[in-house]
């Protein structure tokens, strides 16, 4: 460290000067280890799971971790590992969607709201609307409301955090704004649209990062949550959450059932967490407290 | 101060009619008919058609929704379906013990959150920052349902120390009564801890390189006046945010912990009835819960402009 930072001034530039600070980040760096591990076992879901995660062997039921099973067996004597790497594909899946949808649908209400004045007070009072109620409540009632399945938790929990990620975009929206070189460009007789893609959403984007990362490992908790009471995507196809609801009933006798899948959860939003700091600090070190 | 109190309230009311327009929606998106997915596979047509009336929703979606702000106005939420009662006399049975779990919950948070974060921040940088990080983002990361089930595990089946569940009204007998909400209260307050500690540490930090800090220094105050008086004050202002941000988290926590530790309170009333698709007791609980979480926002800025008097003339 020491001798690269005095041969600094005369080495050449280095290519990707961001990403070198990221992975010199400590705390990145082991963020990006547990996140990555957990996207590995999604990907790799199917290399990786020792048994057909729906494969019940009641002869099987409620095996401790070890021999034969890794992480034990379940109550149908389906193995615990292997439901928890496919339960991986779709917590991690379900959670990068509603990082998708709401990081479109936030930037273009977010722009929108920040750009044009007029556009400011309805767009910003009705996301107020939704940040009223209690993120995991309204997501809930909303899924249930549509019914249990993936895509339905993907359409709640993104209702519930585009506002967040809007109100993100929108300040730094404002202050982009008033700089100098958005008057020029408009005074050159660029257009709105031309001015917001070249100028305005570019400026915006190193808080809106930071923010979906974060937003990320919510969706995940939160996923977990609608699937644990039920209205996330149903048995017995496995989500981390509908595991810890499925072992939640045997936690006196076996309880590895609901032990592995709340750790995989935790190791995830972790890592999240841990990544969205390291962005923060890289990216936006301005933005030092972090929003609910 | 009036005229800014006066402001923020005209602010709040198109967000309070917009939360109520949303409140009313959103048991509305059931696809299909949802008088028949109340009544459920084995009812007739003429249950079926009962239900319709009686829940309204053989008349068109603007009449049932300017009847239900009438009443709502009036104070009525309407009858449940599923519970022999009202609306409101079943959020009014469950307050007390949610208000119980929140309070408690929000007392642990601040006794704990508090002390750790400015003690972070007086030893920036040391193994004891390191610790409290530490703690504090694993507070962030652990699933409170989850934390909640392992608690139960380790203190109620292993080593039988607290009940696995259930209520004991604080009138019956106090102890029982903590016994009952020690663990619930832990598990909803860990994630709060975790977000307290680190904001206050990152405000204490910011608080402490100011010009007032080092001036109070450079006099000659005493260490303990300098950061008990000059700098905490200063911290104050976003902690007293972020508790009133914690009152929603701690009432979306309440809908599982309640749930895991079978506890009669508001979480689990929205719980069951939106598996019971009871939509009055649904809207009613929505509608009530934003309503108060927008009037304490609005506590919180009227607490912030009465402590920081910047935040008046601010803008």
């Amino acid at each position: 460290m020491a001798a690269e930072a005095a041969a600094a001034p005369l080495a050449p530039p280095r290519r990707f000067p961001t990403l070198r600070r990221l992975f010199r980040h400590r705390l990145f760096l082991i963020g990006f280890v547990l996140f990555g591990a957990m996207v590995v076992l999604a990907v790799g879901a199917d290399l990786i799971a020792p048994h057909p995660p729906q494969r019940m062997q009641f002869r099987m039921r409620f095996r401790p971790p070890g021999e034969g099973f890794l992480l034990g067996s379940d109550n149908f004597g389906r193995d615990i590992l292997s439901r928890l790497v496919f339960g991986a594909r779709l917590s991690l899946g379900i959670g990068f969607a509603v990082v998708l949808v709401t990081g479109i649908a936030g930037t273009i209400i977010g722009l929108a709201a920040g750009y044009f004045r007029r556009l400011d007070e309805p767009l910003m009072r009705a996301m107020d609307a939704l940040m009223a109620f209690p993120a995991v409540m309204l997501a809930l009632a909303i899924a249930a409301a549509l019914g249990p399945s993936a895509v339905n938790a993907v359409i709640a929990l993104s209702v519930v955090y585009i506002p967040r990620t809007a109100r993100i975009v929108r300040a730094s929206v404002l202050v982009v704004r008033e700089m100098e070189y958005v008057q020029a460009a408009f005074a050159f007789g660029r257009r709105h649209l031309w001015i917001l893609w070249r100028h305005v959403l570019p400026n915006s984007l190193a808080p809106l990062i930071v923010q979906l990362t974060f937003i990320f490992a919510y969706a995940v908790l939160a996923e977990s949550i609608l699937s644990f009471l039920g209205v996330g995507p149903p048995p017995p196809t496995p989500t981390w959450g509908n595991m810890i609801a499925e072992g939640k009933d045997y936690i006196r006798e076996a309880w590895w059932i609901a032990m592995w899948p709340g750790l995989a959860i935790c190791v995830t939003v972790l890592g999240l967490n841990l990544l969205g700091d390291g962005l923060r600090d890289v990216l936006d070190p301005r933005l030092k407290v972090q929003q609910g | 101060m009036l005229r800014f109190a006066a402001t923020r309230l005209v602010a709040a009311l198109p967000v309070l009619l917009l939360v109520s327009l949303v409140s009313f929606s959103v048991m509305h998106l059931i696809p299909g008919d949802p008088a028949a997915m109340i009544a459920g596979p084995a009812a007739t047509n003429q249950e079926i058609e009962a239900i319709r009336h009686a829940l309204g929703l053989d008349r068109p979606f603007l009449e049932r929704l300017a009847a239900w702000y009438w009443h709502v106005l009036q104070g009525d939420f309407g009858r449940s379906i599923l519970l022999n009662t009202t609306v409101w006399q079943a959020i009014v049975d469950r307050l007390p013990v949610t208000f119980s779990l929140s309070v408690l919950a929000l007392l642990m948070t601040v006794a704990v959150g508090v002390p750790a974060g400015v003690l972070a921040a007086l030893r920036a940088n040391t193994t004891v920052d390191a610790a409290v990080t530490a703690m504090a983002l694993l507070g962030v990361s652990v699933p409170s349902f989850w934390l909640a089930l392992m608690l139960i595990v380790l203190f109620a089946v292993v080593l039988e120390w607290l009940p696995t569940g259930g209520y004991v009204p604080f009138a019956e007998s106090p102890r029982d009564w903590f016994r009952s909400l020690l663990m619930p209260s832990v598990s909803l307050a860990l994630l709060q801890i975790g977000l307290l500690a680190r904001i206050t540490r990152a405000t204490m930090l910011e608080v402490l390189q100011q010009d007032y800090v080092r001036t109070a220094r450079a006099k000659g105050l005493p260490r303990a006046m300098v950061i008990g008086k000059h700098a905490l004050k200063n911290v104050m202002v976003p902690v007293i945010t972020v508790i009133g941000i914690s009152f929603g988290l701690l009432l979306s926590g309440s809908i599982v912990i309640e749930t895991v530790y079978s506890l009669p309170g508001i979480g689990r009333l929205l719980a069951t009835s939106i598996f019971g698709r009871d939509y009055p007791v649904i809207q009613g609980t929505l509608l009530l819960t934003a309503t108060m979480l927008v009037l304490l926002n609005l506590v919180v800025d009227l607490l912030y402009a009465a402590i920081d008097p910047r935040v008046r003339y601010g803008r």
